[in-house]
């Protein structure tokens, strides 16, 4: 496992000479190039996260994240011989979430970016590393199998709604300073059908799935220790993204950002002011110490939403070589004072360790 | 034991200072031997774990090409099937100024590594690792903190290396602190790359040596899956399998590592059996008195054996000791033998434990209580008044001694007969049955002495001699045993000469027959581990079109799976195969065996047959081709020195078919004018340097580096025969002096009665010269026989390598003279030590 840290650690300690390109605001995405990779920025992800279900009712929560990272200084790959040689590194989480039994399944897989066996492909939209794959037209429209030893999914996503800009036209400000930021659009709202295996024990299921991809060279600063990550589709057919970024005191507000995707696809930015998160009750990770909160009021009075967030079960911690949590939840409360339920994936980082050191 | 009987013990030893100095030195010296041959026992034994371990790593099951690797495209495949498999690249590296052993490189996907070799899962090395640097930089290694404080150079640094013949400056991209000692030895080898680096080292870009698997035993899904996608010529193998055939090679060289410190014991035991009895025998009117005074036998037997058990454990710390600093030079000699013969290593350190201290310390205490039970129980058998009585002990024994020594030898004898006989296959066998001998013969020596005596008797005017040689004989309790350990030593020395020569002379014939060439060709230094580097296609492009050369004969190395396991296969174009003296045997007439190999058969050389218990030539092996599975007929064994490994050899026509293989690794180059003393042009030489460091080299420098690969395989064995002399001269040096301290008072006597100086000198040089001319003499015929015993027996039984016998008849003089320069020496001191004395002193310090 340790080989695994010693990976990661490049993350904090990479010196690379060749500087990586920042997130622009100037900059539009152009698509569908921009479902693929971007190299010229050190860090990139394409995140999916849903709730399924089967026919009898039993919930499952899933992500499929697969992670980018340039090893910097492209210059000296260029100056080798070996196909194997390469500055990008691929890692995937994989995890189900087990609302009846209340188990949280995960797997971690790294490879050095290499095809065939860890790649990014833009037309046919392709990522894979070795046998984990998400393969189709474009990252919406796409079919998803991982296989843990344990268990594994393969699902088909299809978009009920087209894809949302994050922030400004696809440009996310992450902090008062504008060169931490990245590129950011998401599939909000997917539906997927599909099977998922646990154990010996198969399940077809139907659900609603959320896709984010993002990439950027510096994401965080220096006194920012990590984030609280909220996607949110209720059963008025809008979504909400939130997110958080906590300082180094920890419950601290920072910067906060939220965006609306109404029934019709339209999205707006929500203002902010007099916004708060505030944590209810807590789960105490036996494992990594962290202190993580399980339930939410979120409050944004000039949006009049007023919601509360609950994980469908307290652990759902990833150990993996980054620490954080990332599960499912559940969604009540009221917009416009209109009654709204749902069902939301909640990330939570920096409450193991300090994550803004991996992005220095 | 009460505490006056106690007291007693310990004050008798205070009082004879230099009885407890000479027990002392002769128990340490026999434990230093033991002790110094288990260091490098052990030394062998870490030599072999941290080959197999460091490269082996957790792997269960490796999957392996037909020569050439696996293709990466395989690796790929089973990594969807499996994620519990890494690629694996070796290659040996030599370290500029780190002489002519290489290291191993081991080329490894760190994303992959994590469940196989575990030498960064460490808290120390997460800091310091940068796996950046040894993804993205060109030439980026990660070295242990001991290799790299070996090398000089520290993260960021840059080192000088060979890598098939072609030079590279690695970057070292991470110095590691390894989590444990095991592994800080293991590394000590090894230089860990990225896959990348190392397959830009090595020019092979598409193929892997190896991919480790690991799979749980009962998981033969997963393992059907793999052998499904696994192409021709490429197979699943168990990790064990492997390791196993290493292991095999060296053991061999273990068991004679083995037997070499057996010999060490016998001769230490003869030392401190000699040193015992002395001591007992000589302080027999010291037991008389104790008698008389009250002690019973009981008390005087305890009493001795107390003693003993005294100066056994002080002798034998000293000879921990000792061996400890020993083991130190056995294990350079050890390490350097095994990276000649059988794998790469550079175990540099003693490695000793705790039993092996326990190993030593028992020998010499036991040793030391075994000797002194024959003389003790004599001692205590003595009634009160009979020991005051003069030398009555051994004036009246000798013929007793002599017949029971000589039934002793000829039931021995028989026995080892039996037992060499009766176990035609086992190494182990033979070296008990050559330690049998040994013993039969040591005990010959008393007859020997009498003979000697009688013969010296029937010459008249040989006064001063003969009245030595009666002296002997009397005294053959004491005497005995330090001729048998100079007879041992020896013979040894005959032994073990007449082996390496034998040795010697055969492979030069061998070479002869062999080295058709005038020039080889070869990328240099390769390790015995693995197949040698290729040599680059301008290098023989220049050779044909150079007008020095007549003609080429090329050969090509590879590494090859076969039915009966892994092997060296050979493919060349010799016309030397014709020389019917090739062969041991062969289906065809030795002139038509090559034919036969030109149409598909293969030969193989005679250690193979021997590790593979392959009795005649017209049997079959399976090879792995790119094909698939060949099966092969034998058409000749042949002899060969190369490889204690074995080689399979085939006709490079064949091999380049069935392979699809057109690279070469030597070439030898027949020149048009060889006349010119067989080297060519120093044009052509530099113009074949710019392409490729090469060895090039004329045909008589190969025969002296096979030579001194030769003579530095023998090293341990040369040492451990003088070290042996070297101990058999200590015996009859303390052998004299003790007898010389015993017999001061007849000295004083003779000196009374009006002997002078001179004489009394010579008297004592005539004592030794008798008893070492005695070991020489049964000293010959035992070397002839250990000579034949290891050229026929062991040698075959260990590597199974046919020896012709060769003895120099030189080599009994030398031993002669040897033996008379032992003689000369060892009664120097003794000498000395009399002449200081007065005959009144000497008449009086005995009583």
């Amino acid at each position: 496992m340790y080989w695994l840290l010693c990976i990661v650690m490049f993350l904090s300690h990479s010196s690379w000479s060749e500087p990586f390109e920042v997130a622009n605001p100037a900059q539009s995405l152009v698509f569908p190039r921009d479902h693929g990779e971007h190299r010229s920025f050190k860090t990139e992800w394409w995140y999916y996260t849903g709730h399924l279900l089967t026919e009898d009712g039993r919930r499952f929560g899933y992500q499929l994240t697969f992670f980018r990272n340039a090893l910097g200084n492209k210059v000296h790959v260029s100056d080798r011989k070996s196909k194997w040689a390469t500055n990008q590194l691929y890692f995937t989480h994989f995890a189900i979430s087990d609302s009846q039994e209340k188990k949280h399944h995960f797997a971690e897989r790294f490879s050095r970016g290499m095809k065939p066996l860890a790649f990014i492909q833009t037309q046919p939209f392709q990522l894979v590393l070795e046998d984990w794959l998400v393969s189709g037209s474009t990252p919406g429209t796409a079919n998803l199998s991982a296989k843990a030893p344990k268990f594994e999914i393969n699902l088909q996503l299809q978009p009920k709604k087209d894809l949302m800009l994050q922030g400004s036209n696809g440009f996310s400000q992450k902090g008062f300073n504008r060169k931490n930021s990245s590129h950011y659009y998401s599939y909000s709202r997917l539906y997927t059908t599909g099977q998922i295996k646990i154990g010996d024990q198969k399940f077809n299921v139907t659900g609603q799935s959320w896709m984010d991809h993002e990439y950027s060279t510096s994401l965080l600063e220096k006194s920012q220790r990590g984030w609280d990550w909220f996607a949110i589709q209720l059963n008025n057919q809008s979504e909400l993204m939130l997110f958080q970024l906590r300082d180094q005191r920890g419950s601290y507000y920072y910067y906060r950002v939220g965006k609306l995707n109404d029934k019709g696809g339209n999205s707006k930015t929500l203002d902010m002011s007099g916004a708060e998160f505030v944590p209810i009750s807590y789960f105490k990770s036996e494992k990594s110490g962290g202190q993580y909160p399980i339930k939410w009021k979120v409050t944004i009075p000039k949006e009049n939403i007023d919601l509360t967030v609950t994980a469908i079960f307290e652990n759902q911690e990833m150990m993996t070589s980054v620490v954080y949590w990332e599960g499912a939840t559940d969604i009540s409360g009221q917009i416009n004072k209109g009654q709204v339920k749902g069902m939301g994936y909640l990330e939570m980082t920096g409450y193991a360790e300090n994550i803004s050191k991996r992005f220095e | 034991m009460n505490s006056l009987l106690g007291r007693l013990c310990f004050k008798s030893l205070r009082y004879q200072p230099k009885l407890l100095i000479l027990l002392m030195t002769s128990i340490a010296i026999g434990v230093s031997l033991i002790v110094g041959m288990d260091i490098a026992i052990q030394s062998s034994n870490l030599a072999f774990e941290r080959t197999t371990s460091s490269l082996t790593g957790k792997a269960t099951h490796q999957i392996i090409g037909s020569g050439q690797g696996v293709s990466d495209q395989v690796y790929f495949e089973i990594r969807k099937i499996t994620q519990n498999i890494a690629p694996v690249m070796k290659e040996d590296v030599y370290v500029v100024g780190f002489g002519k052993i290489p290291f191993k490189l081991l080329g490894v996907d760190p994303f992959a590594e994590a469940p196989f070799r575990d030498y960064f899962d460490s808290q120390y090395a997460k800091e310091s690792i940068s796996i950046e640097a040894l993804l993205t930089r060109k030439n980026a290694v990660v070295l242990s903190n001991t290799l790299a404080n070996r090398f000089g150079v520290r993260q960021g640094s840059s080192l000088s290396v060979v890598v098939g013949g072609r030079p590279f400056q690695l970057f070292v991209a991470s110095t590691i602190e390894p989590r444990d000692k095991i592994n800080d030895r293991f590394l000590q080898d090894v230089i860990v790359a990225d896959i990348s680096v190392a397959k830009e080292l090595s020019n092979r870009f598409d193929t892997l040596d190896q991919i480790d698997v690991l799979v749980d035993r009962d998981d033969q899904e997963t393992l059907d899956k793999i052998q499904n996608v696994l192409p021709k010529g490429v197979q699943v193998v168990l990790s064990a399998n492997r390791t196993r055939t290493i292991r095999e090679m060296t053991k061999a060289f273990e068991t004679n590592l083995f037997a070499l410190s057996l010999l060490a014991l016998l001769v230490g035991l003869f030392l401190v059996w000699s040193a015992m009895s002395f001591s007992v025998i000589r302080r027999k009117s010291e037991f008389s008195l104790l008698r008389c005074m009250g002690l019973t036998s009981k008390q005087i037997f305890l009493m001795i054996a107390f003693q003993a058990l005294l100066v056994g454990l002080g002798g034998a710390l000293v000879g921990v000791l000792f061996g400890a600093f020993m083991g130190k030079f056995l294990v350079l000699s050890v390490s350097q033998t095994m990276s000649d013969l059988f794998f790469v290593t550079h175990v540099r350190q003693a490695s000793w434990t705790f039993a092996t201290v326990l190993k030593g310390i028992t020998f010499g205490v036991l040793g030391s209580l075994l000797a002194m039970l024959l003389p003790a129980l004599e001692v205590a058998r003595i009634r009160p008044r009979e020991g005051l009585s003069l030398k009555t002990i051994e004036v009246t024994q000798y013929g007793r001694i002599i017949s029971k020594c000589l039934l002793v030898s000829v039931f021995v004898l028989l026995l080892s007969a039996g037992l060499l006989i009766g176990q035609p296959k086992s190494l182990m066998a033979s070296l008990v049955a050559a330690l049998g001998v040994i013993l039969a013969f040591s005990a010959i020596i008393p007859l020997a002495a009498w003979i000697v005596v009688r013969m010296l008797s029937c010459i008249k005017k040989l006064t001063v001699l003969e009245f030595a040689a009666w002296r002997l004989l009397h005294a053959l309790p004491r005497t005995a045993i330090p001729m048998a350990a100079l007879m041992v030593s020896l013979a040894t020395v005959i032994g073990i000469t007449g082996m390496v020569e034998s040795f010697r002379e055969t492979v030069v014939s061998w070479l002869d027959q062999r080295l058709v060439g005038d020039v080889y060709i070869t990328v240099p230094n390769q390790g015995p581990s693995r197949a040698p580097a290729v040599l680059d296609e301008k290098v023989i492009a220049f050779l044909k079109s150079s007008s020095e050369v007549s003609r080429l004969e090329y050969l090509r190395s590879i590494s090859v799976e076969t039915n009966l396991g892994p092997s060296q296969l050979v493919a060349f174009e010799n016309n030397s195969f014709k020389n019917p003296k090739a062969f041991l045997q062969s289906i065809v007439p030795p002139k038509e065996v090559w034919k036969k190999v030109l149409g598909g058969d293969i030969m193989i050389s005679e250690p193979l047959a021997f590790r593979w218990g392959i009795k005649k030539a017209g049997e079959a092996i399976d090879l792995l081709t790119p094909k698939g599975w060949r099966s092969f007929k034998i058409a000749a064994i042949y002899y060969d020195y190369a490889s204690s490994q074995g080689v399979i050899g085939m006709s490079l026509s064949n091999y380049q078919e069935l392979f699809s293989d057109m690279r070469v690794n030597a070439v030898a180059a027949i020149l048009k004018n060889s006349t010119r003393s067989s080297d060519i042009s120093t044009n052509s030489l530099e113009r074949l340097k710019s392409i490729q460091v090469l060895d090039i080299k004329p045909n008589r420098d190969i025969r002296s580096e096979v030579m001194e690969i030769f003579s530095r395989t023998f090293s341990i064995t040369q040492s451990l025969k003088w070290l042996a002399v070297f101990v058999a001269f200590v015996g009859i040096m303390s052998s004299l002096l003790s007898q010389t301290i015993e017999n001061i008072r007849e000295y004083g006597l003779l000196r009374a009665i009006g002997f002078r100086r001179g004489e009394i000198s010579l008297q004592i040089f005539c004592e030794s010269l008798l008893m070492s001319l005695i070991a020489w003499v049964v000293s010959v015929p035992l070397g002839v026989m250990l000579t034949y015993i290891m050229v026929y027996i062991i040698n075959y039984r260990a590597f199974g390598w046919t020896l012709q016998m060769h003895l120099d008849k030189t080599l009994f003089l030398h031993t002669l003279l040897l033996t008379i320069l032992a003689a000369t020496l060892s009664s120097i001191y003794p000498s000395w030590k009399t002449l200081q004395l007065r005959p009144m002193e000497m008449l009086k310090l005995d009583q």
